[in-house]
């Protein structure tokens, strides 16, 4: 194996793979990366059978091959490398691999890459193209909102609900509840099915798509994802589990909507989250309103109280709710447009967010009942 | 002929004797206080078969005059009392006349006493209460009682004696507790021609404490000494939490010098280490309760084990308030070497580094150049006013008679120990268990009062396994269990909140949840309670339920395993407050879990929010979240000095 390449490019590649390195592998050769040249293609190759990611980058290729390399060693190493093409070169299959810059060299141990498990080809199963933006905007306004508690993993994950209308993702952490429709490109599904990937993976591979206008190809079998744009192909697990029945607990009509600005309402509940601080602090926001102001009120016998107001549009009667602030910071945090609607029906019933220009997604909120 | 007679004396002698001498520790008992009572410095026991064959008490006390030492074998023949106003002032620990002549009545008694006015001591033989009159013998001051083959005349209790050993255990135990009520009284028990308990009577209590339970506890042991305003003071010591044991057996009671057994006593005590000890560990204390004479009934049953006490519902509260206060004082932190330490107090500026810390904004007093043990000073050395000041030459000598003293007690016991190394020992546990009472502060000796408001100062170096954070402040270095320490900072928190008004989170999805039929049984006595807590719980059926709504400080997701962590709570104090189980499992489900990487920032907010809690370094269970390891240890043992 010979090639040769750039740093920057390398450096993109390796940056790209080494989140599926586990700090823990079940065996040696996952603590390494695959590298396989062959038509000026570089594969890079990491997993660690949880996910596993491939991201190719075009180098000169003088002779092909495939070797395994110790990926924190190889990380560090092609950070402290100049910007000057780099020569790679392996004799033999066991051999060594070379890396030659300038007049220097380095000589790094490698592992033998007939023992890495390559990632699956996936040709069967069904087939969804989405675009990049559309799968950033899912992880930015619905990831958040799945649990983090490895107790109960479905909760982990982001639902994607396929139906015959299309696609619709939904997280929750059983406080609170994303969702958001999906805009697919293209689709070719058997029959309607759910599958539950995992939230921070989902965030994670999002960051490695740069360009917004490309598109990502999925294809779904029983039991793994497989994800294709440009250069990158990641393999993910799907998480075992039933996903509750979320359209039954999302309110389909409201008794008062309150139409209010996301920066006033973010700024206020920033605010009032004061009250937190502390040993004695509350997490609790209590909201009130009347005809055009809203009132949110929170109080901790350390802090204080604190009282703010916000002019709102209120459409039917007022309705006193609480909520656990942090569950409105957050997704006031990720909402775009200038006004929101807050949509409530009851004292214990879910509040619930939608962006005024943008039917596609809302948030629900579960109140917290105080006595 | 009538059928109602009077009882001959010696008939009412026996049945007297039931109630007064059930076994052998009784007749020590007795013949102790007797001693104690006629003001001896030093008494002796020696006990053959565990006081089955012999017991034999030998004191240094006033002694009696032939007259009295007949007399004293006669019931209701007291020197104690005179009439019956004297019962509600009295301040010897017998009183009612009954000891001697019962004991006479089951034994083979014999008495030798002389006083220092007479050239010839009294000999006085009772057997089965038929008193014998002997000549005038030679004997020193004092008073010996013999007392052999105990109930020989009585066979059914005889019977009833246990083993050789579980008696003379019982025996010491009893010299033992008289022993710490009197430091000033040097007692030796004998058993079987040993020495197996000896005090050195120089009116130390720890001395006392460290030859009755060993001298590990006194490391453990915090001062007491508190006076109330209804006239009553408190005065001993209280183990730290870590040294909490199965049963009450570690816990003594002195009202007025006279060791007694008080369920509500203890109880007022404990109730002052609520969350600071495991469930079924109990607290180790040596109390004395002083009354002034006329405040407390001590006639209520024949072995004065029980007392009555005037207005306890008044004043018990006052005095779980005062322990919680000693215990709110105390230093922090076990140290990881169980041996003597060397400890500086932490040093000024090194609290100045750290900026921004209110906590010691608050304290800045270069803090704890008193130590805890200086507190009781006064009260061990039994003049207030000097009680600190004492020339050090006279403690260190005085150390050293005590530590010789010792080698003497304990070569019998430990031959194959070697005497320097014993004496090594002994000193050291004396050094540290005494007051440092010095007139120019030495820091080297001083021994440091770790004060949780410190903890904000100390700086995280990291985490061991993800579950222990390693903390350094000056020469110290801290090893604290993540999860426990989180835990008790959120039990506090949640605690103080449960004051405030209940918020519980709806759940969009209710939990379901089976439980077996014992843990549904057990909920559903809670049902209504855990409402009020803020967990709403529905019935679904069978023996599942629903949970519906949690309190806002459960983080999503553990609402099976809090629910699980309540019930066994529940299983194990069935009767304890509903409120304080939901606060305990949900500070436990709360907290941070031992495998969970910490970032600093979030190791520094644990540290300062431990700052905050004064006086606790246990988690709700009652383990030890703290641990230290000082600078000198570490160059000891890497042989730097």
């Amino acid at each position: 194996m010979e090639f040769t390449c750039s740093r920057p490019e390398l450096l993109e590649g390796v940056n790209a793979v080494i989140r599926a390195v586990s700090s823990k592998p079940q065996i040696p050769v996952l603590s390494g990366i695959y590298m396989e040249t062959n038509d000026h293609v570089l594969r890079l190759v990491a997993t660690d059978m949880e996910i596993g990611i491939e991201y190719k980058i075009p180098v000169q290729t003088n002779q092909s091959g495939a070797t395994v390399v110790n990926a924190r060693v190889f990380n560090e190493m092609v950070r402290r490398l100049p910007d000057s093409p780099v020569m790679f070169s392996t004799a033999g299959d066991h051999a060594a691999l070379k890396v030659r810059y300038h007049g220097s060299e380095v000589t790094l141990n490698t592992m033998n890459p007939q023992e890495f498990p390559l990632l699956p080809t996936i040709l069967d199963g069904d087939r969804v193209t989405l675009k990049a933006s559309n799968f950033k905007e899912m992880t930015r306004l619905v990831s958040f909102a799945a649990s983090t508690d490895e107790a109960r993993p479905w909760f982990t994950g982001v639902l994607w609900d396929f139906h015959p209308d299309g696609l619709r993702w939904v997280a929750t952490d059983t406080h609170r509840l994303a969702m958001l429709v999906g805009e697919v490109v293209h689709q070719q599904i058997a029959e309607p099915r759910q599958l539950i990937l995992h939230g921070k993976t989902l965030s994670d591979v999002a960051k490695l798509l740069d360009d917004d206008d490309q598109e990502l190809h999925m294809i779904m079998t029983s039991s793994q994802v497989l994800l294709e744009a440009d250069r990158l192909r990641v393999i993910l697990r799907i998480i075992d589990g039933q996903y509750p029945k979320y359209q039954q607990v999302i309110p389909r009509e409201w008794k008062t909507r309150i139409t209010i600005s996301v920066k006033a309402l973010s700024e206020a509940v920033d605010r009032a989250s004061l009250a937190s601080i502390g040993k004695e602090g509350s997490n609790i926001v209590k909201l009130s309103m009347d005809k055009d102001s809203l009132q949110i009120r929170s109080n901790s016998p350390e802090v204080g109280h604190i009282y703010e107001e916000v002019w709102i549009d209120m459409q039917g009667e007022p309705i006193p709710i609480a909520f656990n602030y942090r569950y409105l910071q957050e997704a006031l945090r990720v909402i775009g447009g200038d006004q929101v609607y807050l949509d409530l029906s009851g004292t214990l019933v879910p509040g619930v967010l939608r962006p005024l220009q943008d039917e596609r997604y809302l948030y629900l909120i579960v109140p917290v009942r105080t006595v | 002929m009538g059928l109602i007679h009077v009882l001959d004396t010696h008939t009412a002698n026996q049945i007297a004797a039931g109630e007064v001498v059930e076994r052998p520790v009784s007749v020590v008992k007795e013949l102790v206080e007797n001693a104690l009572d006629a003001q001896a410095k030093r008494i002796t026991i020696r006990l053959i078969e565990g006081g089955r064959r012999q017991i034999q008490v030998v004191d240094d006390g006033v002694g009696m005059a032939p007259e009295d030492a007949l007399l004293s074998v006669e019931r209701h023949a007291t020197s104690k009392i005179t009439r019956a106003d004297d019962l509600w002032s009295i301040d010897s620990l017998g009183f009612r006349g009954e000891a001697l002549p019962s004991i006479a009545s089951i034994s083979r008694m014999e008495i030798i006493t002389r006083r220092s006015v007479d050239a010839e001591a009294t000999r006085v033989v009772v057997e089965g209460g038929v008193k014998q009159d002997f000549p005038p013998t030679g004997a020193p001051i004092g008073t010996t009682v013999t007392v052999e083959d105990l109930f020989f005349n009585t066979p059914a209790r005889r019977k009833f004696l246990r083993s050789a050993s579980s008696e003379g255990t019982a025996c010491a135990e009893v010299i033992g507790r008289l022993a710490i009520a009197h430091p000033d009284v040097a007692f030796q028990l004998m058993q079987g021609g040993q020495i197996t308990l000896q005090t050195p009577g120089r009116g130390k209590v720890e001395e006392a404490i460290a030859a009755v339970f060993g001298r590990d506890m006194l490391r453990h042991l915090l001062p007491v000494e508190w006076t109330a305003e209804q006239g009553w003071t408190l005065h001993g010591f209280i183990g730290q939490p870590s040294l909490s044991r199965a049963n009450r057996a570690y816990q003594t009671w002195y009202v007025n010098r006279r060791w007694i057994r008080s369920k509500r006593l203890s109880q007022a005590v404990e109730a002052a280490y609520s969350g600071h000890l495991m469930s079924n560990r109990f607290p180790v204390f040596v109390l004395h309760l002083t009354f002034p004479p006329g405040g407390v009934d001590i006639n209520v049953h024949p072995t004065k084990m029980e007392v009555k006490l005037d207005g306890e519902e008044t004043w018990l509260p006052v005095l779980t308030e005062a322990i919680r206060h000693v215990l709110g004082k105390r230093s922090l932190s076990i140290p990881y070497w169980e041996e003597k330490q060397h400890i500086e107090a932490p040093e000024q500026d090194e609290k100045d580094n750290v900026t921004g810390s209110e906590v010691i904004a608050e304290n800045p007093v270069p803090l704890p150049y008193t130590s805890p043990r200086s507190i009781s000073a006064p009260y061990i050395s039994g003049s207030r006013g000097t009680g600190m000041a004492s020339p050090r030459m006279n403690y260190g000598s005085g150390n050293r008679a005590f530590a010789g003293n010792q080698i003497e007690a304990r070569r019998t016991e430990h031959a194959s120990v070697g005497p320097n190394e014993l004496s090594v020992k002994v000193e050291e546990a004396l050094l540290a268990c005494s007051s440092p009472v010095d007139d120019e502060p030495s820091v080297e000796e001083q021994p440091a009062l770790w004060q949780a408001h410190h903890i904000a100062a100390w700086v995280p170096i990291g985490q061991f396994r993800r579950s222990y954070i390693v903390a350094e402040a000056g020469d110290t270095l801290f090893l604290i269990d993540q999860h426990a320490a989180h835990e008790r900072v959120l039990h506090h928190q949640l605690m103080a909140k449960a004051k405030q008004e209940q918020a519980s989170q709806e759940l969009l999805l209710p939990v379901n949840v089976t439980l077996t039929p014992e843990e549904f049984e057990c909920l559903m006595d809670a049902l209504p309670s855990l409402r009020d807590a803020g967990v709403i719980i529905e019935y679904f059926g069978g023996y599942t339920v629903l949970i519906r709504a949690v309190p806002v400080d459960l983080p999503p997701g553990r609402e099976t395993l809090w629910l699980g962590d309540f019930l066994e709570r529940r299983k194990q104090d069935s009767t304890g407050d509903v409120r304080s189980h939901v606060v305990a499992s949900l500070a436990c489900q709360g907290a941070v879990k031992a495998g969970q990487s910490m970032t600093h920032a979030e190791m520094m907010a644990l540290l300062q929010e431990l700052a905050r809690l004064d006086g606790v370094d246990t988690c709700p269970h009652g383990r030890p979240y703290l641990l230290r390891i000082q600078r000198q240890d570490l160059e000891r043992r890497f042989g730097r000095t």
